[in-house]
């Protein structure tokens, strides 16, 4: 079996499946959609085990030849084949928790269908060998999480919010096409091969003080951006939480809203020309984490808690990525597709048990059923990356890199220190309010289609960090990266040396104290900052402000084209004077039209032949 | 050996025998049709003589479009031709004369 | 050799085109006029242009002659008389202009002899030229083409939905 059939295998089994499943539409037919996402799995697995020591790029079709051509092929380095294993294995256990999660709805089928079809475009755009073939993948997760958001299409809210999550989207979409525009314009070819060889190009250019690069790496950035849901155009991913609980974990946390890191790690040999941009990228990533910590810290929606925990984290990693610590990057992409799914499975299991309530004030108590409480306390402190849980590992590697990079910016490093605290302080928050507050009633228990995921992903999450520190070295094939390499012992002990652990055990220690021990404590804080509760209730503003300026801008100016311009302009001055006007000056003209055949005939032998004489 | 005035003079006397035959058939809309085709197709040849002459590909593309502006054009025409025949029940050119303005 | 061809297929161009302006029948005349561009194709074949050729032939004769011969049926049109003592003043005029060109060339004493051309490239060529330098075009006329397709279904379905109207 070549390495071309497990790609073929890894990418097709979820369509396949997905359609058999759909065609043949029986009321359990969704296990042929696990059984799918298992042999996608499994090829993944072996792709990962045969991967190749720098990369392989696999030709399959060409699809345009115009000059330039633009082919069909799949590229296999330790970047895409570790992706491939992470999503294919995060889509599995969605898939068999969807069994019990989706039970009894009426649309099951098509939520099997769409998700299948998901994670094949997801692996389309991870396998993808050129940016053309990504933008397709790139477009097609976007569809079906739009899709998948509006699943419950017949409530207005979950539209509404499936509505903006696409209008946003497409907004850093047209970033990415520009991009895109650029890469070709520049250096004539989108394929990673020919951007690799012909990057020297850019190079040039920047030495001759020819600043494409910073605009292509921006527009990348954006582009990115949207799909990351980074900040300003991250508003989409709190409310996408209205969709199934099993896509939140699938689609927004673990899978597609990573695509904008990978596309950085994978393009970072671009963004390496730009430390403009980088820097950049640093900055708003750290934000991002600190300021979407604070949210975290406020919400009572159980699903938007981890919705905001997710930006936080991907500010996390666009900020690695923009300090050229693309393996620290891409390692915590791996943990947190395993933590923060963990923790939207346990959410929704939550939501189930306490027949789908969502405000984490009113839930059931999970404080006496393990199933969910384990998960719940693996998941968030894998999150706040406390030793020696997976976060941890990944986490620290961030840090330890944006650390040596930033050192003369001391408000940088505050920025983290407060991000890591926050994170700390939000996660040990909905653990402590989830397990231990005094609550109602008692939960349901869970079957095993809902247990078995939870507890392979907990075990995931603990084991996953520590198991994979050596492996995830083997990145170094496929990025430019200058990491160091320390054995993990040295890698823990270094660790200690940084404030950022202790900021950690502070979080926790104080959240501990604050909702669990003296639970006046969270309101007393409140009372004293008013204005700044309200201002993070109201998520910064950035809603009220597209709804204000953007969106309602838009709307008043398709009023003036609708009303004013349609009606006065077109309809009254072209349409009706302008008629008359032709009407009135071309009405002379009237006599030529004879009808006479004979005449119109004679009239062309007359033209030619005064052509002829002024030839001669 | 066959030069490209040869090929000019051919395209030109095909050209005169399409205005000839839209004049003589001035009772038959669509033998005008088919006239206006063949008029066409002499300034076609044209453009390929010429193409060949100057080994530039251009006159392909000008004939591509006649060719395929030209059958966009016969669709509508004949359409045309059937909703007169129905309403008048004839095809003669001279027929219709409603729009005319009254001498 | 493609002398003859060149010389066979130019006077067959002209003789079917005599018998598109000159027969009475219309369905003659429908024949003639694929004659005709068949005679055509074969000269574009000698001239380089295969493509284009190939195109007339599956096009034209293939469909839109089928059209013509199809509305030619269904309208059921006799030989109309023509108008006779029109006909040899357009003669008259024909010949004069023709005459005029041939004077032109032979009086400008320009030779160009056409080129020898090879079958193999010119396809592959065309459709890079089409679709890289004209693509804006080769769209526009796809619309056009669009246009006319709805139009003409639109103007002969019309008639159906007035008589259920009726």
């Amino acid at each position: 079996m070549t390495l071309l059939f497990w790609t073929w295998t890894c990418l097709l089994a979820p369509t396949i499946s997905a359609v058999l499943a759909r065609v043949w539409a029986v009321r359990d037919a969704c296990w042929i959609n696990i059984l799918g996402m298992l042999v996608s799995w499994v090829a993944s697995v072996v792709l990962y085990i045969q991967q190749p020591n720098t990369f392989i790029n696999f030709y399959v079709y060409t699809w345009l030849d115009v000059g330039d051509a633009f082919n069909f092929g799949f590229w296999l380095d330790a970047l895409s084949v570790y992706m491939a294993v992470i999503i294919t294995l995060v889509s599995l256990f969605v898939h068999i928790y969807s069994v019990s999660y989706m039970r009894g709805d009426k649309d099951i089928n098509n939520y099997f269908f769409y998700v299948s079809l998901f994670t094949s475009a997801m692996l389309l755009l991870i396998l993808a060998d050129n940016l053309l073939m990504v933008f397709f993948g790139w477009e097609l997760v976007g569809v079906f999480s739009y899709f998948l958001i509006g699943f419950w299409y017949q409530k207005s809210y979950p539209l509404e919010a499936s509505f903006k999550a696409f209008i946003v989207n497409r907004v850093a979409d047209i970033g990415l096409m520009i991009a895109m525009g650029l890469l070709l314009y520049q250096l004539g070819s989108l394929s990673y091969m020919d951007l690799t060889v012909s990057q020297p190009i850019l190079l040039e250019g920047l030495v001759a003080n020819y600043r494409w690069v910073d605009l292509i790496s921006l527009m990348l950035l954006i582009g990115a951006m949207g799909k990351s849901a980074q900040m300003p155009l991250h508003v989409w991913l709190p409310d996408s939480m209205a969709g199934p609980t099993p896509i939140s974990a699938l689609i927004h946390a673990a899978t597609m809203v990573t695509a904008g890191v990978y596309l950085i790690a994978r393009l970072s040999f671009i963004f390496a020309l730009s430390p403009l941009v980088c820097s950049g990228i640093v900055i708003l990533g750290l934000l991002q984490m600190f300021l979407m910590g604070g949210l975290a810290l406020v919400e009572f929606d159980i699903k938007r808690v981890v919705a905001f925990s997710t930006l936080s984290q991907l500010g996390l990693m666009f900020a690695a990525c923009g300090a050229a610590g693309f393996i620290p990057a891409i390692y915590h992409l791996g943990t947190h597709a395993f933590f923060k799914s963990l923790l939207f499975l346990s959410a929704g299991a939550i939501i189930i048990a306490s027949n789908h309530e969502q405000d984490i004030r009113y839930t059931a108590s999970a404080r006496y059923y393990w199933p969910i409480h384990g998960s719940l306390l693996v998941g968030c402190l894998s999150l706040s990356g406390m030793p020696p849980f997976s976060g941890f590992f990944s986490k620290d590697m961030i840090l330890t890199t944006l650390n040596s990079q930033i050192t003369q910016y001391w408000y940088l490093n505050f920025l983290m220190i407060m991000g890591v605290l926050m994170t700390a302080l939000y996660s040990a928050r909905f653990y402590f309010m989830l397990c231990w507050t005094p609550k109602r009633e008692r939960i349901k228990t869970l079957d095993w289609q809902m247990k078995g995921p939870l507890l392979v992903l907990a075990f995931l999450s603990i084991a996953f960090g520590a198991g994979a520190y050596q492996e995830v070295f083997l990145l170094n094939n496929a990025l430019i990266d200058t990491l160091q390499r320390l054995s993990m012992n040295d890698f823990i002990i270094e660790s200690f040396s940084h404030p950022y652990i202790y900021m950690v055990f502070l979080g926790w220690a104080v959240s501990g104290l604050a909702y669990v021990y003296c639970p006046q404590i969270p309101s007393q804080v409140v009372e004293r900052i008013p204005m700044i509760y309200q201002i993070c209730r109201k998520q910064y503003g950035f809603d009220i402000f597209y709804q204000n300026y953007i969106v309602s801008a838009y709307q008043s100016i398709s009023f003036i084209f609708a009303k004013v311009i349609d009606r006065y302009v077109i309809d009254q001055t072209i349409l009706v004077n302008g008629s008359s006007l032709c009407l009135r000056l071309l009405s002379n003209f009237r006599v030529i039209q004879s009808g006479y055949i004979y005449e119109y005939v004679l009239g062309l032998f007359l033209a030619v032949i005064v052509l002829l004489v002024g030839l001669f | 050996m066959i030069e490209v005035t040869y090929l000019v003079l051919l395209s030109c006397v095909v050209f005169v025998i399409g205005i000839v035959g839209v004049g003589l058939n001035r009772n038959n809309l669509v033998a005008i049709l088919m006239n206006i085709e063949l008029m066409l197709i002499a300034v076609n040849i044209n453009f390929i003589a010429f193409s060949n002459y100057h080994q530039n590909l251009e006159g392909h593309i000008a004939v591509f479009f006649v060719l395929a502006i030209a059958a966009a054009e016969a669709a509508i025409g004949l359409a045309i031709f059937v909703k007169l025949y129905e309403r008048y029940h004839s095809i003669q050119a001279d027929k219709f004369s409603s729009l005319k303005e009254l001498a | 050799m493609l002398d003859l061809v060149f010389l066979i297929s130019g006077v067959g161009l002209v003789l079917s085109a005599l018998n598109v302006a000159l027969s009475t029948h219309p369905v003659r005349s429908v024949f003639s006029l694929m004659l005709s561009f068949m005679f055509t194709a074969v000269m574009w074949l000698g001239l380089g242009a295969e493509f284009l050729a190939l195109a007339l032939i599956f096009i034209y004769v293939g469909a839109v002659m089928a059209l013509f011969l199809f509305v030619v049926f269904m309208l059921n049109v006799d030989h109309l008389p023509r108008a006779l003592p029109r006909m040899a003043t357009l003669f008259m005029l024909g010949i004069i202009v023709s005459g005029s060109v041939y004077l032109l060339l032979e009086h400008s004493g320009w030779q160009a002899e056409l080129r020898k051309v090879s079958l193999n490239e010119h396809t592959r060529q065309l459709g890079l030229l089409l679709y890289r330098d004209y693509w804006l075009w080769a769209e526009v006329v796809a619309c056009i083409l669009l246009a006319s397709m709805v139009g003409s279904i639109l103007l002969v379905k019309s008639r159906s939905l007035s008589q259920k109207n009726d």
